[in-house]
């Protein structure tokens, strides 16, 4: 068809670069147009380049993968469990944690069930009110501007705790490219250099389990495609504390940002990591303490867990 | 960004702003003489009845405030490329790749 205005050409639809099939999706560097089922393959042989550049998963390793339900995770859970499935001895387990946030995690949970069911997973459920005395939403009465930071705070200690009580050797998360990127302005904006500078795969092994984040190098947009692709996109409400959150207006400008200037998520994250290599010395002034109320390894008098529960308790 | 004049958004005709389905089906049955137009249900579930030229979907989406990043385009029924274009009798739907969570 001929744009009436400049009398060039624009496609009605757009071939595979491999076969005739239409397109789905143009992505990668250079944009490349892939079909349903060359997508499928290109995602999938990412997320293996990726595991093995980055040395993600070894011999002998129980995975646990942390699995909300959402989008994010049921792609790495999919993922994984295709790429292990030709590997004998490392083995997959999923955690979900039970946040306790009304009209919300119910039908997420559920949906991780599902999944799991359907991949014949072991599933374990943590809830924040057998770990911590109160859900979610009773903790955030009064504070609701604070949901996603106390949310991420207790949510990364219940995943620890579940990913230990499974064995597991490994923590895997569902982080994107668009996650890591977004945490990295954040990060910027909010003057935060030591979490800037901390990478939590390569963390203290001894003391903690490491985090491994195969789905990094890929795009959200990506990784919604291809569960859209293969039938398992997840229809699931919001998160009703996403409003509080600098992270959707850090996406919003992020997203515009990408689209007049393509390749900027790429370029913080790249910036990130020059930054953390570069920063060795300053890593290492951290030395880790004991809680002095819980007896967990922190870098203060007392963890951040704590300091979240004593203040909701005021 | 400067678009070219069949684009801009004075120029698209809407002709429905309708909460949900069956805005088509109102039109076909009060205004028979309006064919030719380009159905869009955006992530809301809003659905928009356009006509306008031809264009390139992601140009669409600018104009309505969407950023083509964030969403995934479905037209008649098929994902997408953003920059594939619509036109008469299309039907697209928007989905957000992001809803936070």
């Amino acid at each position: 068809m001929e744009d009436n205005m400049s009398g060039t050409h624009l496609p009605e639809i757009e071939s595979c670069v491999f076969c005739d099939e239409p397109a789905v999706i143009r992505t990668g560097d250079p944009k490349t147009p892939f079909c349903a089922d060359h997508f499928c393959s290109y995602v999938e042989k990412r997320v293996l380049e990726n595991v093995n550049q980055h040395r993600m998963i070894s011999a002998g390793d129980r995975i646990a993968v942390g699995l909300s339900g959402g989008k994010d995770s049921t792609a790495l859970i999919l993922l994984l469990h295709g790429i292990l499935s030709t590997w004998q001895d490392v083995s997959l387990t999923a955690i979900t944690i039970d946040e306790g946030i009304a009209g919300y995690r119910d039908d997420t949970i559920h949906a991780a069930e599902q999944l799991t069911k359907f991949l014949g997973l072991e599933h374990r459920i943590i809830s924040f009110s057998d770990m911590f005395g109160k859900d979610l939403d009773a903790m955030l009465v009064g504070r609701e501007n604070q949901s996603c930071t106390v949310c991420g705070v207790l949510r990364r200690k219940a995943l620890s705790h579940a990913a230990g009580l499974a064995g597991a050797t490994k923590l895997a998360t569902g982080h994107n490219l668009d996650d890591e990127a977004q945490s990295v302005l954040m990060n910027v904006l909010r003057g935060d250099l030591p979490r800037l500078i901390q990478d939590t795969s390569s963390g203290d092994q001894e003391y903690f389990i490491p985090r491994i984040k195969p789905l990094s190098s890929l795009p959200e947009k990506d990784i919604a495609i291809y569960l859209l692709v293969r039938k398992f996109f997840p229809s699931l409400p919001e998160c009703p504390y996403t409003r509080f959150a600098l992270r959707s207006e850090v996406r919003s400008i992020l997203d515009d940002l990408e689209y007049h200037q393509p390749g900027v998520k790429n370029r913080l994250i790249r910036v990130r990591d020059e930054i953390r290599a570069r920063s060795t010395a300053i890593k290492r002034e951290g030395k880790l303490r004991i809680c002095a109320i819980c007896g967990d390894f922190c870098s203060g008098e007392i963890c951040k867990v704590c300091k979240i529960i004593s203040t909701g308790n005021q | 960004m400067e678009y070219p004049s069949h684009l801009r958004y004075e120029n698209c005709l809407i002709l429905s702003e309708q909460g949900h389905e069956n805005s088509t089906g109102y039109l076909r049955a009060e205004e028979p003489n309006l064919r030719n137009l380009m159905r869009i249900t955006l992530p809301d579930q809003t659905v928009r009845i356009l006509k306008m030229s031809p264009a390139p979907i992601e140009q669409i989406l600018l104009q309505m405030g969407i950023s083509p990043a964030g969403v995934i385009v479905i037209k008649n029924g098929r994902i997408v490329p953003e920059d594939i274009i619509a036109g008469d009798n299309d039907d697209i739907r928007i989905i957000q790749v992001s809803h936070g969570g």
